[in-house]
């Protein structure tokens, strides 16, 4: 018999008994539509968490802070942290928030020399009084946009740091600032901001809007400036207290994109050695990513169990075509088919059903995962644009497909293995 | 020229130790190119078991059988199918039709399992619905035929691969009379006009008298031609 021949007489055979079918379909479809739907969540999940991983930092970068003393040392002193002349608190306000320590050019230069950092970011820390359009005023804070940081954007692009003045700025302030709504209409415009320098003098200083953020659950949301406008600022803040040594809260180091993880973790270690505290972005949002695969490994337990329940229904049915058509099959074996061709035969039934029930199953979970994402948009995710709590990639859903063939085809191997072994004489004899 | 098929002191075991049971005790039997042979015997007799070796749909526990010369335990299994599928017509007392099907679709399932194109296969269907009479009924469904009807189908579905050989396995048996001797003269009229070689498993003595040559089976054993020995 030609293969074509098996498929269409397979296809012909499940529609023979047509409430059997469908409803042993139907397990499939549950099946099916639970692991989709398990596995969407987990896709729409994770492929939010690393849309706004670039709101956490760089993949390249290390976020780098001064560490005060080693545990040990600390310990041996029952608590107290021995004073070191190079690990100051910062003291004047304009400088960070007082009470946390901050490093200096001598660290970076320190830093600098750690085997496999590349290169060292100055980051500035500034204390905007409040920014204004001219219609309200609010208070705020403003972060030195390095480059690498992939914000979700809504509107416009990332600032440039050569750039004099531009920033990036969250949807959500669009509206108290009087800007409207519309993302993409505000970019161009500015926003004033106001600082108080050391000798308590405030002065202002304005910034282009290039970009709107998008709100996020990962990271946070805030306005980012190029870091010429930071640094411009931040002497102009300092003045001659510290402009000529600046005092970092936090550095960013650079390492090679393309380390492994062995690496960076020696990398991380060689930091601590030096006095450092320095993270990852994926040790800021590496337990978030956890907790979510083992919340989707936990779903696509539930999936599977109902795929289980499925296959049994899918033995069932073909155990009992194989003993309806004992006598089509005899007949079909006196005629000269052989056993593999007969094998084939039920197989195909089996990866049939389980083929259009994954088929509809995908198809469903689709629908429904339309409708959930746009009740959840409108729900408790409003304002966080771009979250899909349930996607679905095609590679997923090819995968899911191709499981629930493979497991149809082992459960339908058992009833089609008897059916190919049939006795031709027993199969035809009268009853 | 070699026998079509010939049988060498075949014997059938079907079981082992205690519960064994043989169906046949050393069966001889020729059977050449255009004859037409009449299997006779009783249920349980041994004469089923007979056809179904000669049919190579099972295989002898002791002696061999040859076709064409050749011994057909020496055959794989994909030769024996083959074999099956193009030089043998099977007959049936229950006619085994696909009753959901239509006739044409029965019709072909030879071709079909011998993997000939879907074309080809219509066009020597309608044919062979045309020999023997039916070719109006070939997109009617199979169960709705009468008997008479029904064992034409299974004729023309034995005709299609044209055969060397129909086996006929009580071919009359589910039908009245008058029926009954129109299959049995189609059945002959396939003999003279295309040499096609017919072997008939039967109980019916009329229909055994019709035929060139009897075999007389009984308990396992060809045994000379008896009066009675079939009632």
């Amino acid at each position: 018999m030609k293969y074509f021949d098996i498929v269409r007489t397979a296809n012909s055979n499940l529609r023979k008994s047509k409430v059997r079918t469908f409803l042993t379909v139907t397990a499939v479809v549950i099946g099916a539509f639970t692991l989709t739907m398990t596995n969407g969540l987990g896709d729409g999940i994770k492929s939010y968490v690393n849309t706004q991983l670039g709101n956490v930092g760089a993949k390249d970068s290390l976020f780098v802070t001064a560490r005060s003393q080693d545990k040990a040392t600390k310990e041996a002193n029952n608590g107290l942290t021995e004073y070191n002349p190079e690990r100051k608190k910062v003291t004047v306000q304009v400088n960070g928030p007082p009470g946390s320590l901050y490093m200096t050019n001598k660290d970076v230069v320190k830093i600098a020399a750690i085997p496999g950092v590349k290169e060292v970011i100055k980051t500035y820390t500034i204390l905007p009084d409040y920014m204004t359009t001219g219609y309200k005023k609010f208070q705020t804070t403003v972060s030195q946009y390095t480059d690498g940081f992939n914000i979700d954007l809504e509107a416009g692009r990332l600032v440039n740091n050569n750039s004099a003045e531009e920033i990036t700025l969250p949807q959500t302030y669009l509206k108290p600032l009087g800007l409207g709504e519309n993302a993409q209409a505000v970019l161009g415009k500015t926003i004033t901001f106001a600082f108080t320098n050391a000798t308590g003098q405030q002065f202002t200083k304005t910034a282009t809007i290039v970009g709107v953020q998008r709100s996020t659950l990962v990271g946070s949301a805030g306005i980012n400036a190029s870091s010429t406008w930071v640094k411009e600022v931040y002497d102009l803040q300092t003045g001659i207290l510290t402009a000529n040594d600046p005092q970092y809260v936090y550095l960013i180091a650079r390492f090679d994109i393309n380390s492994t993880k062995a690496q960076q973790d020696a990398l991380k270690k060689n930091f601590n050695n030096a006095g450092y505290e320095a993270l990852t972005i994926q040790d800021q949002i590496g337990v978030v990513n956890k907790i979510l695969n083992a919340v989707t490994v936990a779903l696509n337990i539930f999936g599977g169990i109902a795929l289980l329940a499925a296959s049994f229904g899918i033995i069932n049915t073909l155990f009992m075509s194989v003993q309806e058509r004992t006598r089509e099959i005899g007949l079909m074996k006196a005629l000269g088919m052989g056993r593999g061709k007969i094998f084939l035969l039920f197989s195909l039934e089996a990866i049939f059903i389980g083929f259009w029930g994954s088929l509809l199953g995908i198809g469903f979970a689709n629908i429904a995962g339309r409708v959930l994402n746009k009740i959840a948009a409108n729900t408790f995710l409003k304002g966080f644009e771009g979250f899909k709590l349930v996607a679905f990639p095609w590679q997923s859903m090819l995968l899911v497909i191709g499981i629930i063939v493979v497991i149809s085809f082992l459960a339908g191997s058992l009833p089609a293995r008897r059916a190919s072994r049939k006795d031709p004489i027993e199969a035809l004899r009268y009853e | 020229m070699s026998a079509l098929i010939q049988a060498q002191n075949i014997r059938k075991t079907y079981g082992n130790g205690e519960a064994a049971f043989t169906a046949l005790r050393g069966v001889d039997l020729t059977i050449e190119q255009g004859e037409v042979v009449a299997v006779i015997g009783k249920s349980g007799s041994g004469k089923s078991t007979l056809m179904h070796l000669l049919a190579l749909l099972d295989s002898p526990s002791e002696g061999s059988i040859l076709v064409n010369g050749t011994d057909a335990s020496t055959l794989s299994r994909k030769q024996v199918d083959k074999h099956r599928n193009q030089d043998y017509g099977f007959v049936f007392q229950q006619f085994f039709l696909n009753g959901d099907e239509t006739v044409l679709s029965n019709v072909i399932l030879p071709l079909k399992i011998a993997g000939v194109g879907a074309r080809e296969r219509k066009k020597r269907g309608l044919e062979v619905l045309k020999s023997v009479e039916l070719e109006d009924k070939a997109n009617n469904k199979a169960a709705d035929l009468s008997g008479g009807q029904k064992q034409r189908v299974c004729i023309a579905r034995a005709l299609i691969n044209n055969p060397k050989l129909i086996f006929a396995d009580e071919p009359t048996g589910n039908l009245d009379t008058a029926t009954g001797k129109k299959i049995e003269n189609l059945l002959f009229f396939l003999n003279k006009t295309k040499k096609i070689t017919l072997i008939f498993v039967t109980h019916d003595e009329d229909l055994a008298k019709r035929c060139q040559r009897q075999v007389y089976i009984k308990d396992g054993l060809i045994v000379p031609r008896a009066r009675n020995v079939a009632k």
